[in-house]
């Protein structure tokens, strides 16, 4: 190695160091979310993508001097990742995108039980019945599609109508996805195991196609990649806001049909974290009429809080058919992963 | 302690995630066999060996066929070619994944291009991953073979030549034999990274047994590192092919003397072409793509109050901590690896190759499998292995396993470099070890130790999965940024994010790579110069067809 060499390699190595350095000294005086190990801050799984909690966190933050750690990934993927790491779970307070993964932690014990008033604020349907977990905002089961591709005589009439040969090579689901799962846990238990079965696996004989994420979903429908995706509503409201004349309309199955079952997104804090008043504080601030406008606004979901004004230009939730369904029955979360795995729907 | 001791316990750490896997696997031999006979688990396998051969065979075809145009044959601007034809080994596979996502995407560049009435292909699957990982991985082979090219004796060349062989048989039957052990060991460098990347097949959802591992670490952790042992066994297989390859590449190398130059004639505008299109698709367009949504995400502006086209301050966090664990990391594996290079290089012999062997196996297995080996390992212990969950020093130690091996070679060479004689006088003139140490040997070593520090900070600042798995909560790295505005479709945040660690990376593979091939390059032309001021041009015959 020659002398100019080593000389160029020790000061790109020096200059590096320095900009690290300096890029370093920023981040911990600007930013809130650093891990910063001062004990202050309160631990957050979340289930539900930074894009959707993070403006709720930064206010709560803003509001209570809380500092929060998000460790983000999928509902699924976390309420495992808190089973397995049972009592040793960092998590103060996990946020899911779907009741299913609180079920299963309740079942396994680790869950703590949340103060009454907190429970109160929420109506009864929309919280577990042992007090475990609450809901945080609704959101219904919608089948989005593209009105380039899709003409109105040819919507289904039933989600179960999507294994038809007219929709063959033209359906986009999210199988790893705790909405999609939760959906596939209630149709198990209202229609019945092998019809769901029967459903999935005519799913993948159909050449429906999986992706990772509703977004995905939303952006291929939009691009006319795929006519159809089954997703969570608000999903189309994110494509309007991406591109005001998207080619894309929002369908709902009429009746009680499985397909458009109502979800909540929920919040419970870990057994571990117990009576942590931050967590609990959290928790609250997200079920204020503050905390509920946040979500409303940002992504158009339904409050849970009474009184809580929802979004313009959707349905009201008391104008909404679905079927009626007790969330606190959604049991089979690995069942069900399990299942949709073994149809070979992917993910 | 003695330094074999100190060695010894030092190379623990490599050896704990396989060790992991084999103990956990043996407890549950019934879970592991399930695992290994189940069809839903041989497919996978079957398509990592399919994306892994099929990328490997054209990466060394593309790099083969590129480093014999640029070293051999009398093509303009040789030396640009050959530093342009390095580049696309900046780009992490994630990064060259999202930007084939995002160029087909909704608002995209092609929709744009297109209009949004012509329907754009689904990029994912097989030949989605297939085409990002060949653009991305060809170099792996064309700077090897580049290297063993230009210092290859020309005398058998010239014969069949003079025997009348056609170029392209000479190429065929003379060129590609001499060069083969720089191709097999880069090419099997390309199915090493193939086969252990997660970012480009979990993004572009092709479902090889990395994919598999990660879908089923929690839903079912007896299949997961059922196939994480598989894989582990596989990669370490290859490594140990590679390492033998390349030992019987030095054995080859010869001095040097000029290589012959082929006169391309009329084929130059072709070659030209075919290089260009290389480049372009490999580098121009994928950097293309991603400042297409940066800088269209800033002029449109969003309504999302977290995102860093808004707030462009939200870098510094990433940023800082990409900095602080890459530093952590390579000056932790520096003082790891140094008393291992000591011990390797003065003591050689089977105990030295044993512990070199173990730091090279914790390289060779994937990221992901060495993290979920981190995260089960400690979740399932009590006591203070237990409390290492989720903290910032496992994710070091992880990243010390997972590139240990890229500081080692650099300091064994430079611990070999040290003259015995400048020892031994500094011990004639009394000198102890520690001054010894500091005066003489670390002057020497530091450039040296350096480069290597360098490609660890290098390697761990792209790194991803282990990032994704055993990062504390809050903690979040440029790539783990990238990764995650990719999984909900923000490409522009994604993009400004992937062009930070682009530019990053590329400053130090720059010093690192780029400008010691260039170095070695201008080395062997100036023997050239030296030796024989009028290179021998052997005429070209027109290539058939």
């Amino acid at each position: 190695m020659s002398a100019r060499l080593r000389a160029a390699i020790g000061a790109a190595i020096v200059s590096l160091v320095a900009v690290f350095a300096f890029a370093g000294c920023g981040s911990s005086s600007s930013t809130s979310t650093s891990a910063s190990g001062d004990g202050s801050s309160l631990v957050v799984y979340s289930g539900r993508s930074e894009e959707y909690v993070g403006p709720a966190l930064a206010a709560f933050t803003k509001k209570t001097g809380v500092k929060v750690d998000v460790r983000y990934g999928d509902s699924v993927d976390l309420g495992l990742l808190i089973g397995e790491e049972g009592d040793k779970t960092p998590a103060q307070v996990y946020l899911a995108q779907s009741p299913g993964p609180m079920v299963y932690l309740d079942q396994s014990k680790l869950l703590a039980t949340l103060p009454q008033a907190t429970l109160d604020k929420v109506p009864a349907t929309f919280r577990a019945t042992d007090g475990t977990w609450v809901g945080v905002t609704g959101r219904q089961r919608v089948l989005i599609y593209n009105t380039d591709l899709v003409k109105p005589g040819d919507l289904p009439k039933s989600v179960f109508d999507l294994v038809k040969p007219q929709y063959e090579g033209k359906v986009a689901v999210a199988p790893t996805n705790a909405s999609f799962q939760d959906f596939v846990t209630a149709m198990t238990q209202l229609s019945g195991e092998q019809k769901t079965k029967d459903w999935l696996d005519g799913l993948v004989a159909n050449g429906a196609k999986a992706y990772a994420k509703n977004d995905a979903i939303a952006d291929a429908v939009a691009r006319g990649e795929i006519a159809f995706g089954l997703v969570n509503h608000y999903y189309f409201n994110e494509i309007i806001k991406k591109d005001p004349n998207a080619p894309v309309k929002v369908y709902r199955f009429p009746g009680t049909d499985p397909g458009s079952l109502f979800l909540v997104s929920t919040a419970a804090i870990p057994a571990p974290a117990g009576n942590n008043a931050d967590a609990i504080a959290l928790i609250n601030y997200m079920l204020s009429p503050a905390g509920q406008a946040v979500f409303v606004a940002e992504e158009g979901e339904y409050p849970v809080v009474p009184g809580v004004k929802q979004a313009t230009g959707q349905p009201s939730l008391s104008e909404l058919a679905y079927p009626s369904y007790d969330l606190s029955k959604l049991t089979d979360l690995k069942q069900t992963a399990k299942l949709i795995q073994g149809s070979g729907i992917g993910g | 302690m003695s330094t074999t001791a100190l060695a010894v316990v030092l190379a623990v750490p490599f050896a704990l995630p396989f060790i992991y896997l084999i103990v956990r696997n043996a407890g549950d031999l019934s879970g592991l066999w399930a695992a290994l006979t189940d069809g839903d688990t041989i497919a996978p396998a079957f398509r990592s060996l399919l994306l892994g051969t099929s990328v490997a065979i054209t990466a060394g075809i593309l790099g083969t066929g590129a480093a014999w145009m640029v070293a051999r044959t009398d093509l303009w601007g040789r030396r640009s070619w050959a530093l342009l034809l390095c580049l696309p080994l900046v780009m992490p596979s994630f990064v060259g994944a999202v930007a084939l996502i995002a160029a087909f995407s909704p608002g995209g560049l092609l929709s744009q291009l297109l209009g949004n009435s012509v329907p754009l292909p689904s990029v994912s699957g097989f030949w989605g991953a297939y085409g990002v990982l060949t653009l991305l991985t060809y170099p792996y082979v064309f700077l090897p073979v580049m290297a063993r090219l230009r210092t290859m004796p020309p005398a058998t060349e010239e014969s069949a030549r003079l025997l009348g062989r056609r170029p392209f048989a000479v190429f065929l039957t003379v060129v590609v034999p001499q060069a083969r052990a720089a191709i097999a060991a880069g090419a099997l460098l390309v199915f090493l990274y193939v086969i252990s990347d997660f970012g480009a097949v979990q993004l572009l959802r092709y479902d090889t047994l990395t994919r598999m591992i990660y879908a089923n670490r929690l839903l079912d952790p007896s299949v997961s590192v059922a196939l994480s042992l598989v894989l582990g066994v596989m990669a370490v297989a290859v490594v140990a092919f590679e390492r033998r390859a390349s030992r019987v590449g030095l054995r080859e190398t010869q001095r040097l003397r000029t290589p012959l130059t082929v006169p391309l004639g009329r084929l130059k505008a072709l070659a030209i072409t075919l290089l260009g299109l290389l480049v372009t698709l490999s580098l121009i367009v994928p950097i293309g793509v991603l400042l297409f949504w940066a800088i269209r995400g800033a002029v449109q502006g969003n309504d999302r109050s977290n995102s860093v086209i808004n707030d462009p301050s939200l870098i510094l966090g990433p940023l800082g901590s990409t900095a602080g664990v890459s530093i952590a990391t390579a000056i932790v594996a520096v003082l790891v690896v140094l008393p291992i290079a000591y011990r390797t290089v003065r003591r050689p012999g089977r105990l030295g190759e044993a512990i070199a062997g173990t730091v090279v196996g914790g390289f060779a297995l994937p990221g992901l499998v060495t993290a979920l080996a981190f995260v089960f390992w400690t979740l399932n212990s009590p006591g203070p292995v237990g409390a290492l969950y989720q903290t910032l020093p496992l994710l070091i130690l992880a990243y010390l396993v997972h590139h240990g091996a890229l500081a080692l070679g650099a300091t064994q060479t430079a611990v070999a470099a040290i003259p015995p004689r400048l020892e031994d006088a500094a011990r004639s003139l009394g000198s102890n070890r520690a001054r010894r140490f500091t005066s003489v040997e670390w002057p020497l070593m530091w450039p040296g130790i350096a480069a290597g520090a360098g490609l660890v900070l290098l390697s761990t600042m792209k790194e991803l999965p282990a990032t994704l798995l055993l990062s504390p909560p809050g903690f979040s790295t440029l790539a783990t940024r990238v990764w995650s505005a990719a999984e909900v479709a923000l490409y522009e945040d994604a993009a400004v994010y992937a062009l930070v660690l682009v530019a990053l990376s590329a400053i130090l593979t720059w010093f690192l790579v780029v400008r010691p091939a260039l170095r070695s390059w201008d080395r062997v032309a100036s023997v050239q110069d030296e030796t024989q001021p009028e290179p021998v041009h052997v005429p070209a015959e027109p290539v058939a067809g």
